[in-house]
């Protein structure tokens, strides 16, 4: 496909930036060396394999995924790599199951699309792992265990029954070493509680409880019942003509296990605690900055709308994300957020044609580091975006598989906006809405539409 | 004007856009960055064009994406019901003449089919009073100045089947509502599929051929108003 010339001066611009870059200083501490891609390599996309989860486990060993066609795919670090520092990303399949299916609701003549929207994993309890997966209106508990032993030597059985008379003495089996299995199943189906569609999934710190956010509500689960749900948070009108906000994201606090907090559509945070009532409408905490009446357009509350909220590991601050931009909140203070970055800004002046094709309404999603000094996000063009607050840089990284030579060190892409950026040149398919970060390593899982690029940090 | 259901690709809303004196989408004057490579600010003055003609434009987005994406998700709804209702304030403030009326008919219809279609069961606890356009004869429309709006309000008007002149409140009141389809509205309308009860549906392929009629005349009708530039009053209340 020819270039427009639009797209050719943005290129342009990218590559004479990313020039004068390489000879000036690093614009950030860290850099990034490609490590792995996961996916087709063909451009024909099929719509079931649109990665639409990313979720590392707690010790960072496990990487998993979901997409669109209800399947998760579960990474497994190499053991014998995981030592070596340069090799130190490098993942192997560990477990593909199908997690949900289509199904169809004929009581309301409506689909139940298969497609995973959140995956959250438990914490380890045995040596078996455990995660949670979700799609639109049913959550899954799934058991992801090994088998690498098993049972030979049976007495009246090898495969068939054997004929009994013919036993002459009894012997005790024992366990065999065998290939190694891993088995998944669903041990807890936690469904026909949500009315609107499950936008978020989130494991307490008590780790017995989770809760389930949809547009409207959010419930409160048991990990073992699965029989009732308890509502905390219901935000429907009793007039549903008077609907104006919705739930967009919810989380737990990673420390406290009565604290939550959820977004909405107008781009308002309310912290709840559930101490203070059972039903919890009545926020403890707002978190709202208050609008700048310059920069206000027709599409002000659109933009606004929270499309991930994520605590940071300490449980002191908290991270949000809209459409233009990404802020660092103290969750001690609701006026304002500690800490605004800009994601893309150069969208602001396209948004007319972003809401025309929809892109306005996309949901990207954030994450934190381990050590909570960078924040991370995806953008379009296959952008992700890192954001250091210890040392205040920024930086903008390309996942596409022109990088894809092992080793190889990311260049940082600056996008310099000296005029404007038509839309011509912002690539609205190649959109990055699911990034991870491992919980105690610099490595980053980055999710374009269906491939899943594994980055590790060059250490020096 | 173009075919009905036919979505608007995005070039097409550039050529509109052209149309206008400037696109709207461009910020107002100055180019906001220093670029170390020394490229330069595009030539001549940015003209921004009038706030009415991108409402306009945007109102006409917001009504196109309305009949088309209701059953994508709620939160997308929401976000554009609340994006037309400021626009409706806008222009109420700024003293235009709007259709508000037919807007707010469309609003709380889409709003209503909306709630449906995510979740059927709220429409048991709201009274259905979708699809209600009072009685023409006996409303005065407010103008619409943009002709392009006007055609999108038709547009909106036909391809969501909207019915004037029609008492449906009493076709719809012993329905069992948790049966109703509304992405299916139309098509259902259309062919009189059998979700309805036995009793209402021969009330409406009945009512069906009526409101064929009167769509046309409605068209006819917008048309002279437009023209009279005739401001909105309210006739029915919503219960």
């Amino acid at each position: 496909m020819v270039p427009s010339s639009a797209q050719k001066v943005f290129y342009l611009l990218i590559y004479f930036c990313v020039v004068s870059a390489e000879a000036g200083e690093k614009s950030s501490e860290m850099e990034w060396c490609f490590s792995q891609v996961k996916g087709a390599i063909d451009d024909e996309v099929a719509e079931a394999d649109l990665i639409s989860a990313v979720e590392f486990n707690y010790t960072g060993e496990l990487l998993a995924t979901g997409d669109k066609g209800g399947r998760i795919v579960i990474f497994q670090q190499n053991p014998e790599n995981k030592s070596q520092p340069q090799c130190r990303a490098e993942y192997n399949v560990y477990s593909t199951f199908q997690s949900h299916e289509p199904e169809f609701d004929y009581l309301k003549s409506l689909e139940i699309e298969e497609k995973i929207n959140k995956i959250r994993w438990l914490p380890k309890k045995n040596a078996a792992h455990f995660l949670l997966s979700t799609n639109d209106k049913t959550i899954k508990l799934w058991k992801i265990s090994e088998r690498n032993k098993r049972p030979e030597g049976y007495n009246l059985r090898n495969g068939p029954y054997k004929d009994f008379t013919s036993i002459a003495s009894l012997q005790v089996p024992v366990f065999k070493p065998m290939d190694l299995m891993v088995e998944a199943s669903p041990r807890r189906v936690f469904a026909n509680a949500h009315k609107y569609h499950i936008n978020s999934i989130s494991v307490n710190s008590d780790n017995e409880t989770y809760l389930s956010a949809d547009d409207l509500r959010i419930n409160l689960w048991h990990l073992e019942i699965t029989g009732q749900s308890f509502n905390i948070v219901d935000i429907k009108p009793a007039n549903m003509e008077d609907l104006t906000e919705v739930i967009t994201a919810a989380e737990f606090h990673p420390n406290q296990c009565h604290t939550l907090v959820y977004g909405s559509s107008k781009g308002i945070i309310r912290l709840c605690d559930m101490r203070a009532a059972a039903l919890c409408d009545k926020h403890a905490k707002i978190f709202e900055e208050p609008e700048d009446r310059n920069s206000r357009s027709f599409f002000s509350e659109i933009i606004s709308s929270i499309s991930d909220v994520k605590f940071s590991h300490s449980g002191r601050y908290m991270m949000t994300r809209d459409y233009l931009s990404v802020k660092i909140w103290d969750i001690n203070m609701g006026t304002r957020p500690i800490e605004t970055f800009q994601v893309n800004e150069y969208l602001r002046s396209n948004l007319c044609s972003l809401y025309d094709n929809d892109c306005i309404f996309d949901k990207f999603e954030c994450c934190w580091s381990g050590n909570d000094r960078v924040v991370m996000t995806g953008s379009y063009n296959n952008f992700f975006r890192m954001f250091d607050r210890g040392f205040r840089r920024d930086v903008t990284l390309e996942a596409s598989r022109e990088n894809c030579k092992p080793q190889s060190v990311l260049k940082p892409c600056k996008v310099s906006i000296g005029f404007e950026i038509s839309i011509d040149s912002v690539d609205c398919n190649k959109k990055i809405l699911h990034t991870a970060w491992h919980p105690l390593d610099n490595i980053i899982a980055v999710a374009t539409t269906n491939n899943l690029f594994i980055f590790q940090d060059k250490l020096k | 004007m173009l075919g009905r259901g036919v979505k608007r690709k995005w070039s097409c809303l550039e050529e509109e856009l052209e149309d206008l004196p400037a696109a709207p989408c461009v910020t107002e004057g100055k180019p906001h960055l220093n670029v170390s490579d020394g490229s330069s600010p595009p030539e001549g003055p940015v003209v921004a064009p009038s706030k009415s003609q991108q409402r306009q434009v945007v109102l006409g987005l917001c009504l196109e994406k309305l009949q088309t994406g209701v059953e994508l998700s709620l939160r997308r709804s929401v976000l554009l019901i609340n994006t037309l209702r400021q626009l409706q304030e806008e222009m109420r403030s700024d003293g235009e003449d709007v259709c508000s009326h037919r807007e707010s008919c469309l609003l709380r219809d889409s709003m209503k089919e909306d709630m449906a279609v995510t979740c059927p069961d709220c429409t048991e606890e709201d009274d259905i009073d979708s699809l209600l356009l009072p009685e023409l004869s006996n409303q005065e429309e407010a103008s619409l100045n943009d002709p392009k709006t006007f055609t999108a309000f038709s547009d909106a008007v036909s391809a969501m089947g909207y019915l004037s002149d029609l008492a449906l409140d009493d076709i719809f009141e012993d329905i069992d509502t948790s049966m109703y389809e509304s992405s299916d509205l139309s098509s259902a309308w259309a062919s009189g599929v059998g979700l309805w009860d036995e009793d209402v549906k021969v009330k409406q392929q009945g009512a069906l051929q009526s409101c064929i009629s009167d769509l046309n005349e409605l068209d006819h009708i917008m048309e002279i108003l437009v023209k009279r530039g005739v401001q909105t009053v309210f006739t029915k209340k919503w219960t």
